[in-house]
């Protein structure tokens, strides 16, 4: 019986190798019928039949595929959407994963797999059709077979989402998700209690029919469309997850819906992803292969760059080292590879203000004004950075950074800043910083911040010459602790050192989780009218309303109450070779290689 | 395991019966023998004196880990996370428990609770299973020693024999030339390959063969898992050109210290009582310095080479950092950034062990290269 089976295997193993040495270069699909003879010890023959649809590639020598060669930052912590964090594993699952929405190079929220979606008039049921041409496809890593495994359904949105708040995943982002109805309930029930599974049930989501999925929220958020965008509600394999559990992100087993397959994952080495010609718009998808080592240092990473080992600096690699700004900006040919884009971020000192003397809003006011922050960005960050006098950076919905707000810490006469610095330290009671006691400003170990800081402890010294201000630095994790709101005053610094990116582009990530008197809130930073405003602003759907909303928060927070002292909005500081003639750049990272185009004929000829 | 212990028992008689004939001694048979189960015993002893040593070292490093403030699932990025998401995975890795049953799930795994172990991961030190990894999810830690560990070895194992050669043939020829003008040129050699770190040896080498010679390549590692064995590498043109350079930089630093050790020790050596009685029974001046004054000198490096090799065999985060090696450096520093528990206690086991190893080793080889050596 055993041999029998065997038999056939091995007949339908040869045949496919004749299949495949046969066709031409160009993939093609073939339809073949396999039936398998199932002999049970009962005698009883059944014959099942199977159909598949296989896409049979031969794979064309190496060197022939367009590759776009890049280095990974680090080992990625996994791949499965919406469970493991890391910047790094976003720009990768994007590549590979459709989400119901996603950004534009404004980060705009544009629809992906979702093509419209529609919101009730009370903002709690949001309703997403999506399209039903994207199918989950299998790469078998060592014949390079692409096998389609069914199209992705709605009831895969809703898998994904009740596996990223299953307690049992245990995933690190499921918190995101608390604003769907039923959410945090499932996401912190205990897995053996009776009513689990109706916990699980109680989420709100659904799927209506095959292609459109439903959404119950706790209250309105205007912002819910960009929270799926941020690699959220990304749908997931059921039958492949039930099947292999955690391993089911490894290659040869991974079934994925986007441009990209993985094909080879060497843990902690390399990784090597190939071009998914059952895509839905795979005839626009030039690059071939994006595959890279897993290098940590930046330094390294630029060698090989130069080194035509690599094409471009940047996701999910390195960005252009701080020490080599300045030979890279001078040199004929680097500058011109060299390209700054904005980033969904912002460098701030938070105050503690609830701490003497920083309880005072005059001196909050003054320490903000000291600060020269062009004279910084160019001497000291060099790369483009946007100097900052608001919280949340351009790009963000309602951001709020023209001239309107924070003008007094950005005038074009640094002289004048001063003056009125010290004007106002004085009119607190602290004339050229006389009484202050010591100043201690605490960062994270980093090279880079403490150059920062050292930069601004000059501004500070010339401003306040009695001041007498010290750095400081602790240990990540150490520093986290520190600077938690729990943290008795007489432990927390008076400053420390921060930038956030945002998870989604949206300032309800700024204003709402970064100070809400009742959140993860460093600065100690309390004024109600604030906790108000964005509280409004959160549930408020009316897009205008909450750009106004937003508008009167961060008027609060930077010019009347001086809780933090926005430094510069941050940039990327990248490089690409001349080759790739294409690009889309998009400020909340992932950028969609799918749409990058490589002269591969000049690569080659730069690497012979 | 009896017959591993029955083959390095031959191996350490016929040392040291090759080395008694060397040296003219006359000893009958039946004292070569006693001595053979004497080094015999003394290992067993060894080896059994190191087991509490090894626990005691886990132990420390399970208290102290949990002893530094922040924990594993306390932040993600640079907020704390809802108590919630905390609590999650605090089970799933239970940390949630008591200190001590954690501690005995370390050592004997999940059977504390279940009977029964199924998974890998949760098997418990005892069983050889170093439990998995807080910070890397796709891995246990078994794995990610199986794959950095023998990497971070091949290219220890490269540096440490260039090292060796670069280090052994210029202090030997220093110290045969002592106060020449060749002598001050390789000792002068020496001070400055001790004193540039491989943080600047490493990327001067990458800017010269491979950017401005463009012969080698900047980075990476030419080999990768499945090993040959588990460990050795399939030693293609991808391998040693990918090699070269990181073993350089590292067997650079390294052959300094041995170099300066070696002449000095050789001169100690040469100016001893016995070497002149060998010069004065007229045997030629090669055979003094190689059979007699060389082998005897090479004692202070062999205490030395021990340490160094497990050192370096367990990875070294510079080298590694600078040249994009998948080894094992880096996990050491980043796990404790991370305090993943496991994984750092895992790697000092580890270290440990062949630190035992070592040190064992180059006490067998003091009886070779020194007959006076004994050990009752």
């Amino acid at each position: 019986m055993l041999k029998k089976i065997a038999l056939l295997f091995a007949i339908m193993m040869v045949s496919s190798l004749v299949i495949s040495s046969c066709t031409a270069p160009e993939p093609q699909v073939i339809k073949e019928t396999v039936e398998v003879e199932k002999v049970e010890t009962v005698e009883v023959v059944e014959t099942v039949e199977v159909e598949k649809l296989v896409e049979v590639t031969a794979a064309p020598a190496e060197e022939d595929r367009v590759t776009l060669d890049i280095v990974i930052n680090a080992e990625p912590t996994g791949l499965e959407p919406g469970v493991s964090p890391g910047g790094l594993d976003h720009w990768l699952k994007e590549q590979m994963f459709m989400g119901l929405t996603g950004f534009n190079e404004n980060a705009e929220v544009v629809p992906e797999l979702a093509t419209d979606w529609s919101v009730s008039d009370d903002g709690l049921t949001w309703t997403f059709h999506m399209r039903d041409d994207v199918k989950w496809v299998h790469l078998n890593p060592s014949t390079g077979e692409f096998e389609d495994r069914g199209p992705v359904t709605a009831d895969d949105v809703v898998y994904g989402i009740q596996r990223s708040l299953n307690p049992t995943t245990a995933s690190w982002l499921g918190y995101k998700l608390y604003v769907i109805e039923g959410a945090e309930e499932f996401n912190t029930a205990d897995p053996n209690a009776e009513d689990f599974e109706a916990l699980r049930d109680a989420v709100g989501v659904k799927a209506v029919d095959d292609y459109t999925v439903e959404f119950t929220l706790n209250g309105p958020a205007a912002y819910f469309s960009s929270i799926l965008g941020s690699g959220l509600g990304v749908p997931v394999p059921r039958a492949t997850i039930e099947e292999y559990g955690d391993e089911w992100t490894e290659a040869g087993l991974i079934l994925t819906n986007g441009p990209y397959a993985l094909e080879e994952w060497i843990h902690g080495t390399h990784i090597r992803l190939v071009k998914n010609p059952l895509w839905v718009d795979a005839a626009d998808v030039q690059i071939e292969v994006i595959q890279g080592p897993i290098i940590e240092q930046a330094s390294t990473a630029m060698a090989m760059y130069e080194a035509n080992e690599i094409d471009m600096m940047g996701d999910p690699g390195h960005d252009v080292p701080l020490a080599d700004l300045d030979r890279v900006k001078t040199d004929p040919q680097l500058s011109q590879e060299f390209v700054n884009y904005p980033r969904l971020a912002t460098y701030y000192y938070c105050f503690t203000n609830n701490k003497p003397p920083f309880d005072n809003v005059l001196v909050r006011k003054a320490f903000t004004a000291a600060i020269d922050r062009r004279s910084l960005v160019e001497n000291v960050t060099k790369g483009n950075e946007q100097p900052a006098h608001s919280l949340a950076s351009p790009g963000n919905f309602g951001n709020v950074c023209d001239t309107s707000i924070g003008s007094w810490m950005i005038m074009d006469d640094y002289a004048a800043q001063q003056e009125q610095a010290r004007a106002w330290l004085a009119e607190a009671g602290y004339p050229d910083g006389e009484g202050l006691g010591d100043i201690v400003v605490l960062h994270n170990v980093s090279e880079s911040h403490a150059e920062i800081a050292e930069a601004i402890q000059a501004m500070w010294a010339e401003a306040f010459p009695k001041a007498n201000i010290r750095i400081e630095s602790q240990e990540w994790k150490v520093f986290l602790s520190t600077a938690q709101p729990e943290t008795p005053v007489e432990d927390k610094p008076h400053i420390l050192v921060a930038s956030w990116t945002a998870d989604y582009p949206d300032e309800n990530n700024w204003t709402n989780v970064l100070f809400h008197s009742g959140g993860d809130n460093w600065a100690n930073y309390s004024n109600p009218d604030f906790d108000a405003a964005v509280e409004e602003a959160a549930t408020e759907m009316d897009p205008e309303k909450r750009i106004e909303l937003y508008r009167q928060a961060e008027k609060l927070l930077i010019d009347e109450d001086a809780g933090i002292a926005p430094i510069y909005h941050s940039t990327y500081r990248r490089m690409y070779k001349p080759w790739i003639t294409e690009k889309v750049i998009l400020p909340t990272s992932g950028d969609p290689v799918a749409e990058f185009r490589l002269d591969w004929e000049a690569k080659k000829a730069a690497r012979q | 395991m009896q017959s591993v212990q029955d083959c390095m028992t031959a191996h350490l008689l016929q040392w040291v019966i090759c080395h008694e004939r060397s040296h003219e001694l006359i000893e009958d048979k039946q004292s070569q023998l006693l001595r053979g189960k004497i080094m015999y015993r003394y290992i067993v002893r060894r080896v059994l004196f190191s087991i509490p040593v090894l626990l005691a070292l886990v132990f420390t490093v399970f208290v102290l880990m949990r002893a530094i403030p922040g924990g594993p699932f306390d932040f993600q990025g640079a907020r704390s996370l809802p108590p919630a998401v905390v609590a999650n995975l605090e089970r799933k890795y239970h940390t949630d428990e008591p200190l001590g049953k954690q501690f005995v799930r370390y050592l004997a795994g999940d059977i504390v609770d279940t009977g029964d172990v199924r998974d890998l991961g949760k098997g418990g030190i005892l069983r050889g299973d170093l439990g998995l990894s807080f910070s890397h999810q796709r891995s246990t830690i078994n794995e990610i020693v199986a794959r950095s560990l023998p990497i971070s070895a091949q290219l220890g194992f490269l540096s440490v024999s260039l090292a060796l050669i670069i280090g052994l043939s210029l202090g030997i020829f220093a110290a045969l030339r002592q106060n020449t003008w060749p002598d001050y040129v390789s000792t002068f050699l020496a001070v400055v390959g001790v004193s540039i770190p491989s943080l600047v040896i490493g990327p001067l080498l990458q800017w010269l063969f491979a950017l401005k010679l463009n012969l080698l390549p900047v980075a990476t590692w030419g080999a990768s898992p499945p090993f040959i064995l588990g460990f050795l590498p399939k030693p293609t043109k991808e391998f040693w050109i990918h090699a070269i350079l990181p073993a350089m930089t590292l067997g650079m630093s390294l052959s300094a210290g041995i170099a300066r050790l070696t002449r000095a020790s050789l001169l100690q050596v040469v100016h001893e009582d016995y070497i002149r009685t060998a010069r004065a029974k007229g045997l030629r001046e090669r055979a003094v310095i190689v059979r007699h004054a060389l082998k005897n000198s090479l004692i202070p490096v062999v205490t030395v080479i021990g340490p160094l090799l497990a050192s370096v065999l367990m990875g070294t985060l510079v080298v590694e950092q600078i040249f994009g090696i998948p080894g094992m450096g880096k996990y050491f520093v980043e796990s404790i950034g991370n305090r993943d528990y496991p994984l750092i206690q895992g790697l000092t086991l580890i270290y440990a062990l062949l630190l035992v190893v070592m040190n064992l080793f180059v006490d067998i080889t003091y009886v070779w290269l020194d007959p006076r050596i004994r050990y009752e």
